[in-house]
């Protein structure tokens, strides 16, 4: 059976090499690669060659050093809920279930881990070992590998603490011997700080009781939530995935629309409340409700279900962005100090749009906050939905909180009424076009492309007006602008 | 030509897709009260089919729904999709899609007739859960109730009778035999082998992407 398992790896990780070998080849060229990786090695000796010894070597490093390792291995015993590791859902449903041994499914994907965290602790201790002669007057050749060594440790430990803590069995046994290692003469710390080979003991015995241990605990059965853990992990990273993908080719990202399905994955993950149902809800809209109050509920529904830093990320960022449009109302300079700012005339409304600048920064924090509290994307498809609806709901909860934060921060400022109608006009159009552009495209509000296109065509007016010299004439033109977005159906 | 326009009107609907024709020439009617079952082997392009009916695909030729072009307003309010695979709101509970599909489809009463049909399929009990919990059949009988509580006078299901059970299988048989009778016409697609022993439906044979007689 375990040849089956060797035959699907060597097949389908020889066939993803050659891929990867190929695509790389055709999309940024392996020579282009080579040229790059010999100027990064010639950059980096000529950076170490620059490096000059202290006058006095760095001294009382050791209790520091000593404490992170303990640090690094007292984190497992206290935080491992997750598998460090996982089945995807293919190799759950093919190979978890096949009469093979959980070690002969798991060690191609176990191997690759522990690969990964001897290549980062190599790198960091080749760094340690270049920078020691300069800091501490001392060689320290075998930094790299001991410090790859404890990375390998620490993963074993990390499973073996996940997978017998799910069993409701304690095998703190790695950490906490790494913990002591961390502490003993000739320890991982003296790796860092001195020559002797003897230091390569500690390590290489604890990476060979852990992968030891960590296959043992994978001879007979897998732990009792591996595989419910691995199918929502494998779920959290295609969710990923397809963001970044959707990203980069310029859709929506499904960030927001993807918010709530994320929490309840997390949820299921760690087997909290939240999983099947909300924590809190808000009342419903009445059936008979026109259409744009529904999407209002819903975009108040997210960011009330939303995890509480969320919640206070956005509160201070509608306080920030009424803050700098009343700052920008009232004095133009205050929004962004440094910029061109046009001479202020009647009631700060120059100061709004006089400096292009302020109103450009003020909308962009607009554009910022109003994405946040827009709630999901609402692709109309066949539903019978009427644009100007969807916007006008998905914006008011949005221009509300904001000309709120407004018009508290024009008390404060104790400003004229003309800024603050400039300001309620720049907010609008900045949150009609943020909310039009995002659907439109399909690039979503939450993208920084629909912020900035918003930011810049409410900026446009004072931009325009200011170079022509007539900047008295940037609130009608606001006025007028606002109407015709606020007319555009889409 | 008649008087009242036709719930769905179909004339040389040709889909073409990556270079490939998927659907040539096809040309139906359906009438007000009937039930359509489109049949067909995997392949033949029945979702195909409803995509291009409801607007969802590019297609050349006419498709009509009461008269309008099938991505008009006022033909998108006349009738209501159901996917194969369920499109639904992972963040929101089933009370409140019901309650969300009612007001952006502008009818009121089709929120409880949308848990009726939940309660009937079994669900009451989930009525505040996350479908994204749910199983294939529970998460098809929430779309189902969302579209048949509706009541539009089209409807249009992709093999609405996937992964439900023997029960849900007869009573969604029976409500869409109820639209028919009630005045609605009802599109869907299956390949059942006993489904048109429960489902009195006009039959339309989709056989590589020709519609047979």
């Amino acid at each position: 059976m375990t040849a089956g398992v060797t035959f699907l790896r060597r097949r389908t990780v020889g066939r993803a090499l050659r891929a990867y070998r190929e695509w790389v080849g055709r999309a940024v060229g392996w020579w282009t690669i080579v040229y790059m990786i010999a100027w990064i090695v010639v950059f980096v000796i000529a950076g170490l060659e620059t490096l000059t010894p202290l006058a006095t070597p760095v001294s009382g490093a050791r209790p520091y050093l000593v404490a992170a390792f303990v640090v690094l291995f007292a984190s497992v015993i206290l935080a491992r809920r997750v598998p460090p590791v996982i089945l995807d859902r293919r190799d759950l449903f093919r190979l978890g279930l096949a009469p093979v041994s959980p070690w002969s499914a798991l060690r191609w994907r176990f191997v690759l881990k522990v690969v990964g965290a001897a290549a980062v602790g190599v790198f960091v201790g080749l760094l340690w070992t270049a920078l020691a002669p300069a800091l501490f007057w001392q060689a320290t050749p075998f930094a790299a590998p001991v410090v790859g060594l404890v990375l390998v440790a620490r993963f074993c430990a990390a499973w073996l603490v996940y997978a017998y803590r799910a069993a409701g069995l304690r095998a703190w046994h790695v950490a906490l011997l790494g913990i002591v290692l961390s502490i003993v003469p000739y320890g991982f710390a003296d790796a860092l700080l001195g020559a002797s080979p003897l230091v390569l003991v500690a390590p290489l015995v604890l990476v060979g009781l852990g992968v030891a241990a960590a296959r043992a605990s994978l001879a007979e059965q897998w732990p009792p939530r591996f595989a419910s853990q691995s199918l929502v992990l494998t779920q959290l990273q295609a969710m990923r995935l397809m963001q970044l993908m959707a990203g980069v080719a310029g859709f929506i990202r499904q960030a927001a629309a993807d918010g709530g399905e994320r929490r309840r994955l997390l949820a299921a993950l760690h087997d909290t409340p939240g999983a099947t149902r909300p924590n809190r809800s808000l009342p419903l809209p009445a059936a008979q409700s026109p259409v744009w109050r529904a999407f209002a509920w819903r975009a108040l529904t997210h960011l009330w279900r939303a995890p509480w830093w969320r919640q206070l990320t956005t509160l201070v960022l509608v306080a920030l962005a009424g803050g700098l449009a009343a700052l920008a109302g009232a004095g133009g300079g205050a929004a962004a100090p440094g910029v061109g700012v046009a001479p202020a005339t009647a009631g700060g409304l120059a100061g709004l749009f006089g400096g292009p600048l302020a109103v450009f920064a003020a909308a962009y924090l607009v554009a910022r906050a109003g994405a946040a509290l827009l709630g999901p994307e609402f692709a109309i498809g066949v539903a019978p939905v009427d644009p100007y609806a969807r916007t006008l709901g998905r914006v008011f909860p949005a221009a509300a909180a904001i000309l709120f934060a407004l018009l508290v921060a024009s008390g404060f400022l104790g400003d004229a009424a003309g800024g603050l109608f400039s300001g309620v006009a720049l907010v609008l159009t900045v949150l009609l076009v943020v909310e039009k552009y995002g659907s439109w495209s399909g690039s979503g509000a939450a993208r920084w492309e629909a912020q900035l296109v918003a930011a810049l065509l409410a900026a446009l007016p004072a931009f325009v007006l200011s170079a022509f010299g007539v900047p008295d004439w940037t609130f009608g033109t606001q006025i007028g602008l606002l109407l015709v977005v606020s007319l555009v159906g889409v | 030509m008649q008087d009242d326009p036709a719930p769905l009107n179909v004339v040389d609907l040709r889909v073409r897709l990556a270079g490939v024709n998927v659907l040539d020439d096809v040309t139906f009617r359906l009438e007000a009260g009937d039930v359509a079952l489109l049949v067909g082997p995997n392949g033949a392009g029945k979702s195909t089919l409803l995509r291009a009916v409801i607007g969802l695909l590019p297609s050349n030729g006419e498709i009509e729904i009461f008269g309008r072009p099938n991505r008009s307003m006022s033909a998108r309010s006349k009738f209501v999709f159901s996917p194969d695979d369920p499109a639904l709101y992972e963040d929101l509970t089933l009370r409140e899609h019901a309650r969300l599909n009612a007001i952006l489809y502008g009818r009121p009463d089709s929120d409880a007739r949308a848990l009726e049909w939940l309660g009937a399929f079994g669900l009451e009990a989930r009525l505040d859960e996350y479908p994204g919990t749910h199983s294939r059949g529970m998460r098809q009988k929430l779309a189902l109730s969302l579209a048949l509580g509706l009541e539009l006078p089209l409807t249009i299901l992709d093999e609405p009778f996937n992964g439900l059970d023997i029960a849900s299988q007869e009573l969604l048989a029976a409500g869409l035999q109820a639209r028919g009778a009630a005045g609605g016409a009802v599109l869907l697609t299956g390949h059942q082998r006993d489904l048109e022993s429960v489902l009195e439906a006009r039959r339309l044979e989709l056989v590589d992407g020709a519609l047979r007689a």
